[in-house]
């Protein structure tokens, strides 16, 4: 057994077709775990993280953490999926794989000759993930977005922010980071129905449907009772406090949630038992509720005196739920990440070495690391198009002039 | 078309489940792969029933909607895992079950006995899926946990919000979500092992750690150049280079993306709607809108004014469907309200009715998060309080009657 659980899916390979976050994110949790997932790319359709900001110990497509971030121990080739010849380069590939994923704008693989109608010809125990942004059919299936816009559409926007402001929305594209394991769990299922089975299927995954288990209970508020959810702030509605505090220094705060009398009790303890904390409108839930407002303002007081972590752990050591709102350096110094070894140094080759984030959890108390950092861009030609698929090397120069392989 | 035959994966998959506040988004998953999911609850009903919303705003035991959400299509059986009788019952369940998933306070486990080497001990192979604020060993480990503290500790609510107040959650529970899905992943990967290898496998999740996979290249952005990312409001985030992306229409609001090669199809639908930016399309001529040889911040911010008072006088689905139209980046800022009246949601059949005995009738639930004939979602309803006491009791485990009464009367059930 590889010691980091590294080849539980070996023997499995993955034609990934897709881009950017969320269905990169999905397969990659297959990769760490040894499926060899193999992404297509081309020069004439750059993933968008090849071009992101910032770019590590150069300039170009082979220096962006972004695009290794989501990419890790996968293999990588250059082909022009628009060339006319790059169809059947494709369709080999594609009959020496169990699984294809892809996110492109639905008719787009038809298009180009590579539907699941003609592919499950070609290899009829197929698994196809496609995950577009709104799945494959739909009046909307055609609209184009990227995650930082489609969490709009997903709903979670509108429900992110302040009651009396503009909504917020979150800041990063967070439909992709829950697309993505709700489409890892399918495939998986998927891969195992077909190993019970023989037989494959086409999934259509829209990032929209799989995000609007966000929500929680938001929808079903809508369908059953006709009432419509409103953002809130930080606050809770069986918490008080539940919030967010300024603490010392620049634009640090801590976060604190009061759930039982115990913990408002610790709180008290923690604050060395101000008269403010005692008097009868701070006394139950239901009065530090109806008081709320007051109740942060006091609470903030507080915790303004205080450096953010010094707060948390006085409060913790009061069974008080509170935890800093880290910012990336926080994150970088944070002991339990740093017990959990979190943040891996993995060598790129043009990057150096360059701290990716763990997957969160450990196997038997072992941590899955990935063998290899992400690939350069093409940098499997060679093994795929000559080793796996059998080109000579007469064969694979004569595609490489005509810009089929890049 | 030949019509698949449709099987559930994960039909012959037993899960225990034994989570608590975080975790049952991901159970959920399990159950609508096929698993038989047995949500495991204390004989009083599991906490997450006391949530409101209520159905019709009655608080009764079966009418939360967060219990609905996290509960659909899973068993429910009662246990009191604080007597001896409730521990030895729990047991005899780990024997015939396949995975155990578990959210509760960390120690709380061992401190019953029931600690992941005990449980081996009657089922070797035993996939157990542990979630918890920090994980179960650390300096952070025994921490209080709660998800806005997990949000707040992870990363992401540093980077949400508007800058002129504290950093904000995002709506629900993310954190408890995300140990949920990240964890179901984790589950699966165990579950494929334990058929090649038979093994099983102890997973300890951290949802802080699993948070810090929704940060985008915030993180790795300070880990390449220092740089600190802050909240900046109106959306703004990694991928929109700074730029506004929430905009105020005439009946909500709509996220746009500017993206350097989309703004020639704006400027042209601008112009197609009359609006004046003249001045602004023969100045930014050629000029991309940021990066090398970009158009003056001037002009830029010219440019934000017009699109601004554009977006403000239209309704938003006339926005998006123009834009959209136009190949433009641009997408509804979604209600609950919209998303229920969606006319894609619905030709796409998301919404299902199902039929809830406890409401005395039936409702439109979210429902399958994919489409796949050869694999059909399970949908459901959640279980009542201790439903499936009888079937989970005398049918799985072979208990007489008169023994479950015993268990019912002492309370172990």
């Amino acid at each position: 057994m590889a010691s980091s659980y590294g080849s539980i899916f070996e023997g499995i390979r993955i034609a990934d077709f897709s881009w950017v976050i969320a269905a990169p994110l999905a397969t990659q949790y297959l990769a760490v775990h040894g499926a060899e997932v193999i992404r297509i790319e081309s020069s004439h359709r750059l993933d968008t993280l090849r071009t992101n900001l910032p770019m590590i110990n150069g300039v170009g497509p082979d220096h962006n953490p972004y695009y290794a971030s989501y990419n890790m121990n996968k293999l990588g080739i250059r082909l022009n999926l628009r060339h006319p010849r790059a169809v059947g380069l494709a369709t080999m590939l594609i009959a020496n794989c169990d699984a294809v994923v892809e996110n492109f704008t639905p008719g787009t693989l038809e298009r180009l000759g590579l539907g699941y109608s003609k592919l499950r010809h070609v290899r009829p125990d197929l698994v196809m993930l496609s995950m577009a942004l709104g799945g494959q059919t739909g009046p909307e299936s055609s609209y184009k977005g990227f995650g930082t816009v489609i969490q709009g559409s997903a709903g979670i926007t509108h429900l992110t922010g302040w009651p009396d402001r503009d909504p917020a929305g979150t800041g990063v594209a967070y439909t992709d980071f829950f697309a993505g394991p709700v489409a890892a769990s399918v495939l998986i299922a998927a891969l195992m129905l077909r190993k019970q089975t023989g037989l494959g299927q086409h999934i259509d995954l829209s990032q929209q449907e799989a995000s609007l288990y966000a929500l929680d209970a938001a929808l079903l508020q809508q369908t059953v009772n006709g009432v419509q959810e409103m953002r809130n702030g930080n606050r809770h509605p069986a918490a008080a406090p539940h919030g967010v505090y300024a603490c010392r220094g620049d634009d640090r705060w801590i976060a604190i949630a009061v759930f039982t009398d115990a913990q408002w009790r610790g709180f008290l303890e923690a604050a060395d038992r101000p008269a403010w904390g005692f008097r009868p409108q701070f006394e139950t839930f239901v009065a530090r509720k109806a008081h709320e407002d007051e109740l942060d303002r006091l609470v903030g007081q507080w915790t303004a005196a205080f450096d953010a972590h010094a707060a948390m752990r006085l409060l913790q050591q009061h069974g008080v739920p509170a935890g800093v709102v880290q910012d990336a350096r926080d994150l970088t110094q944070d002991p339990q990440l740093q017990f959990r070894n979190h943040f891996l140094d993995l060598a790129h080759p043009m990057m150096g070495d360059f701290p990716f984030d763990s997957l969160p959890y450990r196997m038997n108390g072992v941590q899955p690391v990935p063998a290899h950092a992400a690939p350069l861009l093409g940098q499997d030609n060679a093994e795929i198009f000559k080793g796996l698929l059998g080109l000579s090397s007469a064969e694979y120069e004569d595609l490489e002039k005509a810009g089929v392989i890049e | 078309m030949t019509a698949f035959p449709s099987h559930l994966p994960l039909h012959a998959l037993r899960v225990l489940d034994l989570t608590a506040e975080m975790g049952s988004i991901g159970t959920r998953l399990l159950a609508g792969l096929g698993a038989e999911v047995i949500r495991i609850e204390p004989p009083g009903g599991h906490a997450d029933r006391r949530r409101p919303p209520f159905a019709g705003n009655e608080p009764g035991v079966e009418r939360s909607l967060v219990w609905f959400q996290f509960s659909a299509g899973k068993l429910g059986i009662t246990l009191n895992l604080d007597q001896e009788d409730g521990r030895a019952i729990f047991r005899r369940l780990v024997a015939v079950a396949d995975v155990l998933v578990e959210s509760q306070p960390v120690g709380r486990l061992a401190e019953l006995g029931l600690d992941y080497g005990n449980l081996c001990a009657i089922r070797p192979d035993l996939i157990q899926l542990s979630l918890s604020p920090f994980g179960q060993a650390g300096p952070y480990s025994r921490f209080a946990g709660s998800d806005l503290i997990e949000v707040a500790m992870g990363g992401l609510m540093y980077l949400c919000g508007d800058p002129d107040r504290p950093p904000v959650r995002v709506t629900a529970e993310q954190a408890y979500a995300q140990a949920g899905i990240q964890g179901t992943v984790a589950a699966l990967v165990a579950v494929w092992q334990h058929a090649v290898t038979g093994e099983g496998a102890l997973i300890d999740l951290s949802a802080e750690e699993a948070m810090t996979w929704t940060l985008a290249n915030n993180r790795l952005t300070y880990s390449g150049t220092g740089a600190i990312t802050k909240r900046a409001g109106g959306g703004r985030a990694d991928l929109s280079g700074g730029n506004r992306i929430i905009y105020p229409c005439a009946d909500g609001y709509v996220g746009f993306l500017r993206r350097s090669d989309g703004h020639i199809a704006l400027h042209h639908w601008l112009d197609d709607e009359h609006v004046e930016t003249g001045m602004i399309v023969a100045d930014l001529q050629g000029k991309p809108l940021y990066g090398e040889g970009a158009a003056s911040p001037e002009l830029r911010a010219r440019l934000e004014q017009v699109l601004q008072s554009f977006f403000a006088t239209h309704k938003k689905r006339d926005l998006v469907r123009e834009g959209q139209r136009r190949n433009l980046i641009i997408a509804e800022v979604a209600s609950p309200g919209d998303l229920v009246e969606s006319d894609h949601l619905r030709q796409r059949g998301f919404f299902e009715r199902i039929d809830v005995p406890q409401f005395g009738g039936s409702v439109m639930a979210p429902g399958a998060p994919f489409v796949s004939r050869a694999m059909p979602w399970k949908s459901g309803r959640p279980p009542g309080l201790g439903e499936h006491n009888l079937f989970v009791y005398e049918t799985l485990l072979g208990l007489e009657r008169d023994e479950v009464i015993t268990l019912r009367a002492i309370g172990a059930i």
